[in-house]
């Protein structure tokens, strides 16, 4: 009896242990996803960084950030000639500028309309319906819609331009930022719709009981309320729409042009990377080395609309006491 | 009990169902001007739902249907012409949880100012609102920090904001959905005290699951039960001699 008792007792002390070791193994497992994560962004941003240096003792800060020329095919190669590019990264910020504010003229009104009718005006059999076909809109590759935008639109405008007697390049700016637009509306329409979902019912009520109608009820309280998850919205179209890379690629024009004029074509920051890197070129060459410095360039701009976006939330907050 | 010479509010045979579900069976029931009526019930009973109906709150669920008359001063505000959004400029409402909104405790109070257009001057809405938060008994307690977010009160100070929130559009009926049902009992008794100080000037309908609310600050009181009125009298009346077994019952905790 004693003894019986005796070996159950080491036995679950057996299994007691074999359990903390499992325990301990799997946090172990579980922190080295998470440490992962981490060492392979931190290991990109030094990548980019030790390129973007090395570009920049070539040609220089200034000349890079206030250039206004963006040539970098010159001599790209060394037996093309000794003639460096020149390398401003002017045209290329303005093309990506102009063609994200293009795009987010479209996908802003449109998405916030939709997700205002999603969230405020659709019963929700609508509703149910509706959200997922949205979601499914998010997941078509960019690919079909740089198609959609190279042998489609761009044409259609440029040829719409030529019976107006206006000239319209066929690689504008206007074609990429309009299909950039239509790509990012689900994006910009499902977050919002969450956001303005979220808004309590009870505030809604008040508004109701006080003799607010429906649209002032969301005027004036809906939309308030959700400001900071529409703000979030927005930012997710222009991230999605500056780092659009396909549909520039395939609509947009190869030389970069200073310009803010969208029937004109320009170039992006992110088509530049893929033109730079792709084909046969020599790794050392300040052209390779300048797609570091624009993916950089493009990672500080991403922090920097996040930093602006965070800070207006948090002060949207502080005033209306949320949390 | 005698129905008050003069009702504000006068329901004739309500009923009241969401979807395919009863509701309101057969309500008939008056509120007197210039008192607190209490409606006690168990949960379920179709309180809160009467209450809603007094406002036309319901109308905005696809299912609910309603038969009968309600009445505001002899006006069927269920009328196919009656303009829902004067009425509920006439009968505001207070919630079982505070909601103010996430705005300020001034902009709180002058957000049905602003959305009626009652004032045409920065003074005039100030004032106007000074003299609701001083109505609501909050004015002492705020006036230094009017810019503060509403939702750093106090859940009492939550509450009586929303009612100054209510006072600020000069409704002439409030409603009143469980108003204390989330406050401690000091906030309860400021409320209380703030409803029958109230009363001398509003027809206050107060929905109330404690019998002892209803005991403190109601002149009529009327018990609900699946939808229907079981019994409805003067509240010392209702509370000492209960008519109606059902009554007997649900006074005794049964």
């Amino acid at each position: 009896m004693n003894a019986a008792a005796a070996l159950t007792e080491s036995q679950r002390h057996r299994r007691r242990r074999w359990q903390r070791r499992r325990e301990g193994a799997l946090t172990a497992l579980f922190a080295l996803a998470a440490s992962l994560a981490v060492l392979v962004t931190l290991g990109m941003v030094m990548t980019l960084f030790s390129g973007a240096v090395g570009f920049l003792q070539r040609v220089g800060l200034v000349d890079y950030l206030f250039g206004l020329v963006w040539q970098p095919q010159i001599g790209m190669r060394a037996d093309q000639g000794l003639v460096e590019g020149q390398f401003g990264l002017l045209p290329l910020l303005g093309g990506s500028l102009l063609i994200t504010v293009l795009a987010l003229l479209l996908a802003v009104p449109i998405g916030l309309g939709a997700a205002i009718f999603l969230a405020e005006y659709a019963t929700s059999g609508q509703r149910n319906r509706l959200k997922p076909l949205l979601e499914l809109l998010a997941g078509i590759p960019t690919v079909v819609y740089g198609f959609f935008a190279a042998l489609v639109v761009a044409p259609l405008l440029h040829y719409l331009g030529g019976q107006l007697g206006i000239a319209v390049s066929a690689e504008s700016a206007l074609a990429c930022g309009l299909v950039v637009g239509v790509m990012i509306i689900p994006f910009v329409a499902s977050m919002a719709d969450d956001a303005l979902y979220a808004v309590p019912q009870a505030w809604r009520d008040a508004a109701i009981a006080l003799g607010a109608t429906h649209a002032e009820m969301i005027r004036r309280t809906v939309l308030p309320a959700a400001f900071p998850g529409l703000v979030s919205a927005c930012l997710i179209g222009f991230s999605k729409a500056i780092g659009q890379t396909m549909i520039v690629l395939m609509a947009g024009s190869l030389t970069a042009n200073l310009t803010f004029n969208p029937l004109d074509g320009v170039s992006s920051m992110t088509a530049q990377i893929i033109t730079l890197l792709s084909g046969d070129q020599e790794f050392a060459s300040a052209a390779t080395l300048s797609a570091f410095a624009l993916a950089l360039t493009l990672l500080i701009l991403a922090l920097l609309t996040n930093t602006v976006g965070v800070s207006m939330n948090q002060r949207w907050r502080q005033r209306h006491g949320q949390n | 009990m005698t129905p008050p010479s003069d009702p504000k509010f006068l329901l004739r045979n309500v009923s009241a169902a969401y979807a395919s579900k009863p509701v309101l069976r057969d309500v008939s029931l008056s509120f007197a001007d210039r008192q607190i009526s209490a409606i006690l019930g168990p949960s379920g009973c179709g309180k809160s739902t009467l209450l809603r109906c007094l406002n036309r709150l319901n109308d905005r669920l696809p299912q609910f249907r309603l038969s009968g008359q309600v009445l505001l001063d002899g006006q069927d505000i269920y009328a196919p012409d009656a303009d829902v959004i004067a009425l509920r400029r006439r009968v505001g409402m207070v919630f079982q949880k505070p909601n103010p909104f996430p705005k300020s405790v001034f902009d709180n109070v002058a957000y049905g100012i602003r959305l009626h257009n009652l004032t045409n001057s920065a003074s005039a809405l100030a004032d106007a609102v000074e003299a609701s938060l001083t109505d609501a008994a909050l004015w002492d307690e705020v006036k230094d920090r009017l810019d503060l977010p509403a939702q750093q009160l106090s859940g009492g100070q939550q509450q009586r904001l929303c009612i100054a929130r209510a006072l600020a559009i000069n409704p002439e009926v409030i409603l009143l959905d469980e108003p204390c049902a989330s406050l401690d009992p000091r906030a309860t008794a400021r409320i209380e005290e703030l409803l029958v100080a109230l009363a001398a000037r509003y027809c206050l309908i107060l929905v109330t699951h404690s019998l002892a609310q209803a005991a403190r600050v109601a002149a009529v009181t009327a018990l609900l039960e699946e939808g229907a009125v079981i019994e409805v009298n003067n509240t010392s009346d209702f509370f000492t001699n209960p008519q109606h077994p059902k009554t007997q019952q649900y006074l005794s905790g049964g």
